[in-house]
């Protein structure tokens, strides 16, 4: 198949990139600046695009590549690309579910257990050398604190599941009530807040999950909740995060992602009760090669016109 | 006007209640259902009473008991008489009665270091009389002692205190505490029980998340402000389908296990014994355990068989992929072993919350990100404490009432 022509939008994986060489005529959109001598030469070979969270496929790039017949995304969310737009041009569309809901859902964890029992702080406190001078104060303890989540698909079950084994009780919003798990459901994210102790944001990005975290939400959290984001950014309204953080309205947050990655409100660097990690959350050799497999599969599936494994349009 | 049918006899005896003006006597209204009462020296009753209440120290003096001849009893309302004449009752052959409440409460030793303090005391002295000292001379009597964090009791310890029947700790561990001597005399030992199993596999499976998936290290990260320059951050690596090797399947390695099992990880043990109920796989021996383990776990108790029971060979097992978690004690790992291997890259990493010689923590390993180092923080909540309190009182209640100890600790 190397005469098909495969535009790649930004470096997300030497192993997909080695595997899309291999396959494919790969064409990468970094290697061209500025972005025009790039459309000039190329828009009208290209078939497929493997897009990413930073660049996807938007209605501009779609416009301008005449052939394309696929987009397949190196991740599970998919507001990085013009659904619509595929759809009305019949553009097939896969993206990575699955494979990274486990990978995920530990990170999410991961942040839970290190804002209520201070693990990075404690860490920083030992390699500081303040241990001999006194010890870490109290923290929290974490087994039985009630955790909400904001959406309940695969991701946000596994989360429940996770947490579950630590005896949290499991509360949750989402578009419909599944009456299947034993988790209460709360109609709307605001009774969510008030009744959780641990906020955890596992939703898709969509026009009405915008900022769906906002300055009502982080109230109603109040000074002992905490937030978890392993979402997209812009689910939370990050100012008004950072200002509740600051004036101590709310107790703690832990965050893989942010408004304008790589960006993160500098604010929040000197705070003990936050943790931030830099959108690692399927960031693992075993996932990100299964990942990688899965945009493979998917291609290869199309040009040989068999069934997409993982189609979302 | 009174009739015959009307009338109440009135049976009641008469009381002189004896207050000083600034005095009251609460809850006199109690005392009229059975007593006549008045208050004045100065009152014709005064001539034919026969008991007094001693209102706080009012004193009863010689004088008093002039203007009260026919008094024959003085009922103090204060454990003291001082303000009693007594010598002059006696003399008029009157009786004394005093308020004293007897102190049924059990008499306990707390054992500490100078640097240790047992905190919420306030609630054991509702339970029990309290001492902190060898040197008291309520050491040859006391049955019982609370062991405050990892004061030791050795045999000289023992010999201060020939009364002893029981030794209540409050931590898990007990490898402070000379068992052999206590069960040579006779003296129970209990430990924390299960109060802090939940808080230390809570720590236990943070440490793991925090190495794996490299949390504390991306946090640093973040906040140096490289994430915009570098961007690309190292890949961790997946929980999920991991081999945990737990070493001690007690309370606390039970509690990790799990929590493990809900993120797709099998579990597999060593302990001294196999334990019938328990389905996970078994290992006679912590190096097989470690052969078939991709994380190890630490959590059982430290003890002369244990010192030293992850040693250079079973991290050679463990492997370069391997990591370990230590959540028991340090000197259960040979640390300047387990400190090569991660400063050579022959292990994958470590998250450790106790080392051989606390506070003092290997240098060699701040510079590493593939190490989570924390300061035997596991139990520190609150809400450990208040459960530490109930083990404790609990226990000693058992014991002074003779009913079997909420948490014997038992050889397993």
């Amino acid at each position: 198949m190397d005469s098909i022509t495969v535009l790649m939008t930004s470096p997300m994986s030497d192993y997909l990139e080695k595997q899309l060489k291999d396959r494919f005529n790969l064409v990468k959109l970094w290697a061209y600046s500025p972005k025009t001598d790039f459309f000039k030469h190329n828009s009208h070979s290209i078939r497929a695009v493997v897009g990413n969270t930073k660049i996807g496929a938007d209605a501009e790039l779609i416009d301008s590549l005449p052939e394309l017949e696929i987009v397949s995304s190196y991740s599970v969310g998919l507001d990085k690309i013009d659904l619509r737009k595929c759809q009305e041009k019949g553009i097939r569309v896969t993206n990575t579910p699955d494979v990274l809901t486990d990978d995920v859902a530990d990170v999410a964890m991961g942040l839970m257990l290190a804002v209520t029992r201070r693990v990075c702080e404690c860490d920083r406190f030992v390699r500081r050398g303040l241990w001999p001078k006194g010890d870490f104060r109290l923290t929290n303890k974490f087994s039985g604190m009630q955790v909400g989540i904001v959406g309940l698909g695969r991701i946000g079950s596994a989360i429940a599941k996770r947490a579950e084994a630590f005896g949290c009780p499991i509360s949750y919003y989402s578009r419909s009530e599944k009456p299947e798990t034993n988790y209460k459901y709360f109609s709307n994210i605001i009774d969510l807040a008030v009744n959780c102790q641990i906020l955890v944001v596992a939703c898709a990005l969509t026009e009405e999950t915008h900022h769906i975290v906002n300055r009502e939400v982080i109230d109603a959290l109040g000074p002992e909740g905490i937030l978890i984001n392993i979402g997209r950014g812009s689910h939370v309204d990050e100012p008004e995060l950072v200002s509740a953080l600051l004036e101590g309205r709310l107790g703690g947050a832990g965050l893989d992602v942010y408004e304008n990655e790589p960006e993160v409100p500098e604010q929040l660097f000197g705070l003990e009760n936050v943790v931030l990690m830099p959108h690692v959350g399927s960031d693992t050799v075993e996932t990100t090669d299964a990942m990688a497999d899965l945009v493979i599969k998917n291609l290869e599936a199309h040009f040989l016109k068999k069934p997409l494994l993982t189609p979302v349009v | 006007m009174a009739t015959e049918d009307n009338e109440v006899e009135d049976h009641r005896p008469l009381v002189l209640i004896h207050h000083l003006p600034s005095f009251k006597l609460p809850l006199q209204d109690r005392l009229i259902t059975h007593f006549r009462l008045f208050d004045s020296l100065a009152s014709p009753e005064a001539s034919s009473v026969r008991a007094l209440i001693c209102v706080g120290p009012t004193p009863v003096t010689a004088d008093t008991l002039d203007h009260l001849p026919s008094l024959r009893l003085v009922v103090g309302s204060s454990a003291g008489l001082d303000h009693v004449d007594l010598a002059e009752c006696r003399r008029r052959g009157i009786a004394v009665t005093n308020n004293e409440v007897e102190d049924h409460r059990p008499l306990v030793l707390i054992h500490h270091l100078p640097s240790f303090e047992l905190p919420l005391q306030d609630r054991l002295i509702t339970h029990f009389r309290l001492f902190d000292s060898l040197a008291s001379p309520e050491a040859s009597s006391v049955r019982a002692l609370i062991c405050v964090g990892p004061t030791p009791v050795t045999a000289d310890t023992l010999d201060h205190l020939p009364s002893l029947r029981l030794v209540v700790g409050s931590s898990a561990g007990l490898d402070h505490v000379d068992l052999a001597e206590c069960r040579r005399r006779g003296i129970a030992v209990t430990s924390a029980g299960d109060a802090n199993s939940e808080n230390v596999a809570d720590y236990a499976v943070a440490l793991l998340l925090d190495v794996l998936r490299r949390v504390s290290a991306a946090d640093r990260f973040v906040r140096s402000g490289l994430w915009p320059q570098i961007g690309e951050y190292p890949l961790g690596c997946k929980l999920g389908g991991k081999r945990i090797g737990i070493v001690g399947l007690g309370s606390i390695g039970s509690e990790v296990a799990k929590r493990l099992v809900a993120f797709v990880c099998t579990v597999a043990y060593n302990s001294r014994n196999k334990k019938p109920s328990v389905l996970y796989p078994y290992y006679a021996n912590v190096h097989d355990l470690a052969v078939n383990s991709d994380v190890l776990v630490v959590c059982c108790a430290l003890t002369n068989e244990t010192h030293h029971i992850i040693n250079k060979d079973v991290l050679t097992a463990l492997g370069r992929e391997g990591f370990i978690i230590n959540v028991g004690r340090g000197a259960l790992v040979d640390e300047k072993e387990l400190v090569q291997f991660l400063v050579q890259g022959e292990i994958g990493g470590a998250g450790l919350d106790v080392f051989e010689n606390e506070p003092n923590v290997p240098k060699e390993l701040f510079a590493l990100d593939n190490v989570v180092l924390s300061p035997h923080l596991a139990i520190s909540t609150p809400e450990s404490f208040e459960a530490l309190n109930e083990v404790i009182i609990a226990n000693l209640k058992a014991f002074f009432s003779s009913k079997p100890l909420l948490s014997p600790f038992e050889q397993e």
